[in-house]
C-alpha cells in the first residue's frame, strides 16, 4: 500500500499551526472583562427569557427589582433547553430572587443557555438586569486550543516515524535485491 | 475534463508549498478566532415563549457572527488571494513556466480557468475551513445540528465567495496586466489595503471590504424591507451590484488578456 506520508505530515503540521493561532487568539482576546445591561417591565407572574452564549467563566448576574418582589432565577443548559421544551422543568441552576439580588455562577462548558426569570409577584415591576463577564482566561479554550497544537505534534511525529521507517525498509529490500 | 482537472490540481499543487499555506492558515485563523471569540460574547437575544426548540436559531446566530468576522478578515482573506494569483500568474510567467505549460497540448481557455479555480480554491476553502473550526471550538454541541439552517450556511458562503472572487480578480488582473512578480504583490496589496481604509471612512458600504460585511451581509442576514430603508435607491443597488460588476469586468478582461495578447 501506498501511503502518501508527506501529505498526512503537512496535515499534521497544519493542526499545529492552527492550534497555535488558537492558542494565541484565546490569550489575547478572551482575558477581558464584559458587561451588558439593560431595563424592561415584568407582568405579574410573568416571565423573561433569554437565550445567551455563555463561556466557562465568572458571571455576576444583578436583578434590580422592588424589595418584596418573590421569583427564581433559572439557567438551562442544552440538554435542559431540550427537556423543558418537551415539558420538563430541569435546570442547571436555579437561585432564589427576593427583593434586588445578585447571583454568580461558572457555566460548565462553553454553548448556549436560556436564562428566565420568572416572577411569583402579584404585580407588575419594572425589572433592571445586569450581567457581568468578569475578566480571566477561560481554561477550557486554552486546554482546546492547546489540544488542537498537541495532537497536530503526535499525529507529525507519528507520521514523520512510520515514513521514516518505511523508506528504510524499502531501501533495504531494495539492497537485498 | 480530466485533462482540466489534472491542471488544477497541479495549480494547486504549486500553491500548497511548504510552509506559504501553513503561514497563511495560522494568520487567517489567529485574525478570525480572535474577533469571534469576543463578539461571540455579546450574543444574546430575548426568547420567549418557548414555544419551539431554538437549536436552528442557536446556529444561525453563531453562523451570523462567524459570518461577520469572516467578511471582516478582509486582509488576510487578500494576502491569501494575491499570494495564490501572483504566484500561479506573474510569477510563472517571469519564470517561463507558462512559455512552457502553453506548449503542452491545453487549450489556453482551460488553462485560464484552471489556475482561476484553484486562486479562488485555496483562500475560500481556507475561509470555509476556519468558519468551520470557529463553529465547532465556540459551541462543540452544534456538531449534533450543523445542517438545521441550511440557508444561513449558504449565505456565509455567499459572502465570502463573492470576497475570494473580488480578491482574486483584482490580483490576477494586475498579475496578467504588469507580468512582474514584486509589482502585482505590492500594487495588488496595496489597492486592497487602500480599499479597506476608505471603504471605512465613507458612511455607505458601496466599496469592497464594508460591501460584503455590512451591504451584502445586512441584505442577506436581515430583513430586505430593513435594508432598502437604510440604503434606498440607487445607494442599496450599488452597494449590491458594483462589486461584482467590477469583480466581473475584470476577469473578462484578464481571460481576454491571457487567451489573445499575452506575448510569450
Amino acid at each position: 500500500m501506498n501511503i502518501p506520508f508527506k501529505l498526512l505530515l503537512r496535515i499534521g503540521i497544519l493542526l499545529m499551526a492552527a492550534g497555535s493561532a488558537i492558542l494565541g487568539a484565546v490569550l489575547m482576546s478572551t482575558r477581558f472583562p464584559y458587561s451588558e445591561s439593560g431595563s424592561s417591565q415584568l407582568a405579574a407572574y410573568g416571565k423573561d427569557g433569554n437565550i445567551r452564549y455563555l463561556n466557562v467563566r465568572n458571571y455576576e448576574e444583578r436583578i434590580l427589582v422592588p424589595m418584596d418582589f418573590t421569583g427564581s432565577f433559572s439557567i438551562y443548559d442544552y440538554e435542559g433547553m431540550r427537556k423543558l421544551w418537551n415539558g420538563l422543568n430541569e435546570p442547571q441552576m436555579v437561585f432564589a430572587v427576593d427583593g434586588p439580588t445578585v447571583m454568580d455562577f461558572i457555566p460548565s462548558y462553553r454553548g448556549f443557555y436560556l436564562l428566565i426569570l420568572r416572577s411569583e409577584y402579584s404585580e407588575m415591576v419594572n425589572l433592571e438586569q445586569s450581567f457581568v463577564a468578569k475578566s480571566g482566561v477561560e481554561p477550557d479554550s486554552l486546554r482546546d486550543g492547546a489540544l488542537v497544537v498537541v495532537s497536530g505534534l503526535v499525529f507529525s511525529l507519528i507520521v514523520g516515524v512510520a515514513g521514516k521507517i518505511t523508506q528504510q525498509r524499502a531501501q533495504r529490500s531494495e539492497r537485498l535485491r | 475534463m480530466r485533462k482540466f482537472v489534472r491542471v488544477v490540481a497541479w495549480e494547486l499543487k504549486n500553491i500548497a508549498r511548504f510552509p506559504i499555506v501553513e503561514v497563511l492558515l495560522a494568520l487567517l485563523v489567529f485574525q478570525v478566532m480572535s474577533s469571534t471569540l469576543v463578539n461571540a460574547r455579546s450574543i444574546s437575544r430575548t426568547y420567549f415563549p418557548f414555544d419551539e426548540f431554538p437549536q436552528g436559531l442557536m446556529l444561525s446566530d453563531l453562523v451570523r457572527q462567524i459570518a461577520t468576522d469572516l467578511a471582516g478578515a478582509f486582509i488576510s482573506t487578500s494576502f491569501i488571494g494575491v499570494v495564490s494569483a501572483t504566484m500561479l500568474f506573474s510569477y510563472q510567467y517571469e519564470t517561463g513556466l507558462t512559455k512552457f505549460y502553453m506548449s503542452l497540448p491545453i487549450k489556453r481557455t482551460n488553462f485560464f480557468l484552471a489556475k482561476l479555480l484553484a486562486c479562488f480554491l485555496v483562500p475560500f476553502l481556507m475561509l470555509v475551513a476556519v468558519g468551520c473550526t470557529a463553529e465547532l471550538f465556540l459551541n462543540p454541541v452544534s456538531v449534533l445540528f450543523l445542517f438545521s439552517a441550511p440557508m444561513v450556511l449558504a449565505r456565509a458562503l455567499l459572502i465570502i465567495g463573492e470576497m475570494v472572487l473580488f480578491v482574486i480578480a483584482v490580483s490576477i488582473s494586475l498579475s496578467i496586466l504588469s507580468h512582474n512578480t514584486a509589482v502585482s504583490f505590492i500594487s495588488s496589496l496595496a489597492i486592497l489595503y487602500g480599499l479597506t481604509l476608505v471603504s471605512g471612512s465613507i458612511g455607505v458600504p458601496i466599496l469592497p471590504p464594508a460591501s460584503f460585511s455590512q451591504g451584502l451581509w445586512s441584505f442577506l442576514f436581515y430583513s430586505q424591507r430593513d435594508f432598502w430603508s437604510t440604503y434606498p435607491g440607487w445607494t442599496g443597488a450599488g452597494t449590491l451590484a458594483l462589486t461584482p460588476t467590477v469583480t466581473l469586468i475584470l476577469l473578462v478582461v484578464s481571460y481576454f488578456y491571457f487567451s489573445r495578447r499575452l506575448n510569450l
